[in-house]
Order: structure tokens, then C-alpha cells, then sequence
């Protein structure tokens, strides 16, 4: 009986693990819809087809701080660097700006456009230290980036990340 | 990273499956002769079933291959804690589960760390050796940005995959534990 229980558990333990991550794993975002609703902020229609197809692989990265961001799974990197340091991002709310126009999107769809993004830039890097827990110091980012999707440019506004807390 | 790298780690992983899969046979057939409880033969299949979840992980994509770098983790700390089991140490369990929250690479690490204090000799160095591969993961997956994390990774994964090799020859010898 108690080895029965005991193989139980562990097997639980075995498939806890891959269940929850084939449930959190987050799916792809709508692509054509994110891309029509840029290109409408934008102040204007553009072919769908050939803005989603601009939205190639990342080429290249500079700035201050720059995004690591490619969210697949074996090689799971979604860090961000930060003044050289790495920063695990947080999910939090994102201001999509392009021209006079903002609204804020969910981060899956921002991490998605910084892969797809050929450039991005970071500027306005601010830094805020805070105490999770007595003992732990973590520090809150926020920081503008602008992406070149194409030939159109999007700039977002990070409202929060925080770096891996340090004893 | 290439997908020359990814086939190459995916196939390092299952030699370490097979490596695995073998001692977990030898210590049936051991069971089946002398008697006793098949716990460490349980233990050794699931540490097989957890490389063939990490080669499978290797060379897929998308949500598939997130879900089974997970279970490689999971599968393994289940085995781990089992041989520990089987060691009559149960009672490091305890603060094992208290690792769980903290990941099931980290788990996974803890629990074979613990295990190896059950092994005598060599085998005692490399069962520790690859729990450390699942803290290399670690290192490799959250702190590392970039192309030195995905090197890392594929490292941390063929370590493991060469110690239990390397495990499965020394289980090979006659004088084998």
C-alpha cells in the first residue's frame, strides 16, 4: 500500500510538470489582426500581406538595452539585457504609440513583435529599486522601445520588468 | 543555434536513454532473480523515459517541444526521488517538495544530489554530476541570454547524456553497484 502511494505520488509529480506547461504555453497571436490594428494606428491602410511578411526574423539589435527576445521553447530565451545585465521579463501592461495614437496591448503580442522586429531600440531606461522580502532586493525597469516592423515604426512604452531577486 | 547542434544533442540524448534503459533491464533481471522490490529499475526507466522526452524536445518545435523540455525535467526528479526512496531516505523528501515551487530543473538537481549519497565510488560522482546538469539548465535557460545560453543548454544536455553512459558501463562491470 505505502508503495503504491508512494509510486503514485511521484508519477503525479512526473506528469504535473509537462501538463502545466502544454496548458500555460502560450499560443501564437493573431498576427494579421495585430498587424491590421498597427498599421491602422499608423494613420493609415496598408496592404496586410506585405506588413506581415516585413515582419521577418530580427536581423539586428542596438541600443542601450536590447531584446533576446525568441519565444521557443527548447531554448527557452525570452531574457532581456539591460545595461549588460540580464532581466527576466515581467508581464505587465504595454502602450503601443504610432503617430498620435496609443493603446495598450498584452505583452504575448510585444514579445511576438520584438522577435519579428528587424531593429529595436531602447532609450529612457529607468531603474527602481524595491524590497520584495526582507533580505531580497529586485529592481523594477521601465524603458521605451521602438521597433522597426518594415518600413513602419512602433513605439512602445515598458511599464515593468524586474530583475531575478538577489539575496 | 544550428539544427545540426539540436540533431546532435538530440542524438547524445538518447544514448544516455539507452544508457538508462540498460541498467534499469540489468537491475530487472538482478530483481528478478535474487527478489525484492523493482524500485531502482523503476527509477532508471523513468531517468530513460526522460531522455527520450529531452531528444524529443530537441528536435521539435512549438508547444510539443516546450512541454517535453519540461517533462525531461519532471520524469527525471520523479526517477531521482524514487532511487532515493529506495535508499531508505525518505525522510530527504521532505525538503525536496519544498524545491518543487522553485522549478523541476532545480528539483530534478536537488533530488539527484540527494540520490547519489545512496551510490558508492564512481557511480556516487556521476549521479551527482547529473543533477548538476539540470542546475547548468537552469543557469543556461533564465540567466543567459542569447547564444551562450542555448551553448550552455546543449552542454548541460550531452553531460548528461555522457554520464549516464558512462553510468550504464560501470553497471556494465561485473563489479557493478
Amino acid at each position: 500500500m505505502r508503495r503504491t502511494i508512494m509510486l503514485a505520488v511521484l508519477l503525479a509529480l512526473a506528469l504535473a510538470g509537462p501538463m502545466a506547461a502544454y496548458a500555460v504555453y502560450p499560443s501564437e497571436p493573431n498576427l494579421p489582426r495585430l498587424s491590421r490594428e498597427i498599421s491602422q494606428t499608423a494613420g493609415g491602410p496598408r496592404p496586410l500581406p506585405s506588413l506581415v511578411e516585413s515582419m521577418g526574423h530580427a536581423a539586428s539589435y542596438r541600443g542601450r538595452g536590447f531584446i533576446a527576445g525568441e519565444p521557443r521553447p527548447l531554448w527557452f530565451q525570452r531574457g532581456v539585457l539591460v545595461a549588460g545585465k540580464p532581466v527576466i521579463p515581467a508581464p505587465g501592461p504595454w502602450v503601443i504609440r504610432t503617430g498620435n495614437s496609443s493603446r495598450v496591448i498584452p505583452s504575448r503580442d510585444v514579445a511576438i513583435l520584438l522577435h519579428r522586429s528587424r531593429s529595436v531600440e531602447a532609450w529612457g531606461v529607468k531603474a527602481y529599486i524595491y524590497l520584495p522580502r526582507r533580505g531580497a532586493v529586485s529592481v523594477l525597469i521601465a524603458m521605451k522601445l521602438r521597433l522597426t516592423l518594415g518600413s513602419t515604426v512602433v513605439e512602445l512604452r515598458w511599464l515593468g520588468a524586474a530583475l531575478p531577486p538577489r539575496r | 543555434m544550428s539544427s545540426t547542434v539540436e540533431i546532435v544533442v538530440s542524438a547524445l540524448d538518447l544514448l544516455g536513454a539507452a544508457g538508462f534503459a540498460y541498467i534499469a533491464l540489468r537491475l530487472a533481471s538482478l530483481t528478478l532473480r535474487i527478489g525484492g522490490e523493482p524500485k531502482a529499475s523503476w527509477a532508471f526507466s523513468l531517468l530513460a523515459a526522460a531522455q527520450i522526452l529531452a531528444s524529443l524536445a530537441a528536435i521539435s518545435g512549438g508547444r510539443l517541444s516546450y512541454t517535453a523540455y519540461v517533462a525531461t525535467a519532471s520524469f527525471s526528479a520523479a526517477g531521482f526521488a524514487m532511487l532515493t526512496a529506495c535508499r531508505e531516505r525518505q525522510y530527504a523528501l521532505i525538503p525536496l517538495a519544498l524545491a518543487l515551487p522553485l522549478g523541476f530543473d532545480l528539483l530534478a538537481a536537488a533530488t539527484a544530489i540527494v540520490a547519489s549519497m545512496g551510490f558508492r565510488g564512481p557511480a556516487r560522482t556521476l549521479v551527482a554530476g547529473i543533477g548538476v546538469t539540470f542546475l547548468v539548465r537552469t543557469v543556461g535557460l533564465v540567466l543567459l541570454p542569447g547564444p551562450t545560453g542555448e551553448v550552455l543548454l546543449a552542454i548541460g544536455e550531452s553531460l548528461r547524456s555522457m554520464g549516464a553512459a558512462m553510468l550504464a558501463v560501470l553497471y556494465a562491470a561485473p563489479q557493478g553497484r
